[in-house]
């Protein structure tokens, strides 16, 4: 995988949400193969990325269940189509069940969650020891991305104990690995925290008018300034400015403007702007 | 440091750094203020808002726990005469006191204030949601950007009656650094500030509160100030621009 900066792999992972056409029994094996081979681009994918397939209100016979995820999943682990995991949603205790004893029958690293929503408290199926489970956890707490130096600061290990958790659930695809440049370290993510790669419009938050690339590397940035804030967000804060210049440049002259013209009002709001991606991005994973 | 205690919108900002607030849920249920309500306005209609301001201003939890004291997040007990309680939760990540929820205390009775505390508690909504902590932080944008207009030029004189010194102030919650540098007849002006907290909007607004007719393009990219190394670990950032 290319290198990529600081700024760039906390986009990371990219979320994908697919689910079969209809909802109701799904008896049709030849359809859901259909479904399967038109569920990801012929080259894959090249960043790390969560497949999610959405089985809720679909109850697939057993053979189909078969037929839909285990190709998935053995691929998935195979890195065939890049580094993906799989994440299969349903609120179907049978279907639950059914993949529990595929991924333990099969070594497949699984991820099941009751819906999408719920995709942060995801729970994963397969073969991991009690220690890897805690591995997962602990990395779900940090926000779903951590550095060899933070997962030890949290674990209180030494960093080739914490270096050697992290790349054990790598190996067993639970958890995928990001290259960066220089001195700024890899960064283990947890697919679990993955979200769209595109930062949807929110009529109901102040940045709703501000440009989607913006808008997109600023989510990024404020989770930064929680869950790495060290000398890498420096580096990251400079990326933005320098990537959007045109529009930081517009954006100076307006605030002037409003200075010049004492317009408080709009001054506040502009200070307000980015609060509601501040509030998400400090959400502690372990609030009720 | 903050300096002096103070209200602004929904906080009480005290004097050793931390706020006071209190939750949305707390507010309209259990005070019956409006969504829009400031501190302010609560602490002078209600006796226990103001038993908060005093108790909590100067300690951040109180010496009696509701439940175990080992919690992760552990509530404690604000009491206001006989007939008030309340209970508070310091977020430490946040330096917020919150106050979570407060109601009449009538010991024995079915609708005593501590059966309610602990039925909320269990139900998950004694504490703040993502609503509060999005209040929270658009009350600090509207905070840094009503004083960044005044302290920034401030700040700038500062450095400009002592050049080449390092000049500190405090705009919201970073320390903002500036060193006028004093090239014949120009000046070199370097601003360098943590960007843990700052969003890039409050970031602009510095830069427009001490040069508002100069733009965003002559600002230029500096590794350090003239007067030392930049503090990577706190994420300093750095820009200088030439005046004259």
């Amino acid at each position: 995988m290319a290198k990529m900066s600081a700024l760039e792999s906390h986009h990371l992972p990219r979320l994908v949400i697919r689910g079969p056409g209809t909802t109701g029994p799904l008896d049709n094996v030849a359809e859901i193969r259909r479904f399967r081979d038109d569920l990801l681009n012929p080259s894959g994918v090249t960043e790390p990325t969560a497949l999610v397939v959405n089985l809720e209100g679909r109850f697939p016979s057993p053979g189909v269940l078969v037929e839909l995820i285990l190709p998935l999943a053995q691929a998935a682990r195979a890195g065939t189509h890049g580094p993906l995991v799989l994440v299969v949603c349903t609120q179907d205790a049978a279907v639950q069940v059914l993949m529990k004893a595929l991924a333990e029958t099969y070594a497949l690293p699984i991820f099941l969650a009751s819906s999408p929503s719920e995709l942060g408290d995801a729970e994963p199926a397969g073969p991991l020891t009690a220690t890897e489970r805690e591995t997962l956890e602990v990395l779900r707490r940090l926000g779903g991305r951590a550095t060899v130096s933070t997962f030890a600061e949290a674990t209180s290990l030494e960093p080739n104990a914490a270096t050697n958790r992290l790349v054990n659930v790598v190996n067993k695809g639970f958890v995928q690995r990001v290259e960066r440049p220089g001195r700024q370290g890899q960064l283990f993510v947890d697919p679990r925290a993955a979200r769209p790669a595109e930062d949807p419009a929110d009529p109901t938050s102040g940045d709703f008018s501000v440009p989607e690339p913006v808008r997109s590397d600023v989510r990024a940035l404020t989770e930064m300034q929680v869950r790495e804030p060290g000398p890498n967000l420096a580096n990251a804060w400079h990326e933005i400015l320098s990537k959007h210049r045109e529009y930081f440049a517009a954006e100076h002259d307006r605030l002037a403007d409003m200075v010049k013209r004492d317009d408080t009002e709009g001054l506040s709001e502009a200070g307000r702007q980015y609060a509601k991606k501040q509030a998400q991005a400090r959400r502690d994973p372990e609030q009720p | 440091m903050v300096g002096f205690d103070r209200p602004h919108l929904g906080s009480f900002v005290c004097a050793d750094g931390h706020e006071l607030r209190i939750t949305a849920r707390c507010l309209g249920e259990d005070l019956g203020g409006a969504p829009n309500a400031t501190f302010a306005d609560m602490a002078g209609r209600h006796g226990i808002v103001s038993a908060f301001r005093r108790e909590r201003s100067s300690a951040t939890a109180g010496p009696d726990h509701l439940g175990s004291s080992r919690g992760r997040r552990p509530l404690t007990v604000l009491r206001h005469t006989n007939d008030w309680r309340g209970v508070t939760w310091f977020d430490g990540a946040e330096n917020v006191v919150w106050l979570c929820a407060c109601a009449r205390h009538r010991s024995g009775t079915p609708d005593d204030a501590f059966p309610f505390f602990r039925t909320l508690q269990d139900v998950g909504l004694i504490w703040p949601t993502d609503d509060d902590y999005e209040a929270l932080a658009a009350d600090r944008g509207a905070q840094f950007a009503a004083f960044v207009l005044d302290d920034a030029p401030r700040l700038l004189q500062m450095a400009r009656d002592e050049p080449a010194t390092e000049q500190v102030l405090t705009i919201g919650r970073e320390p903002v650094s500036v060193v006028v540098h004093i090239v014949e007849t120009l000046e070199h002006t370097f601003v360098a500030v943590s960007i843990l907290t700052l969003t890039p909007s409050q970031y602009q607004l510095l830069l427009v509160a001490l040069y508002p007719d100069r733009a965003y393009e002559e600002w230029q990219y500096e590794q350090c100030l003239p007067t030392r190394e930049l503090d990577r670990a706190r994420a300093e950032y750095c820009m200088s621009i030439v005046h004259g």
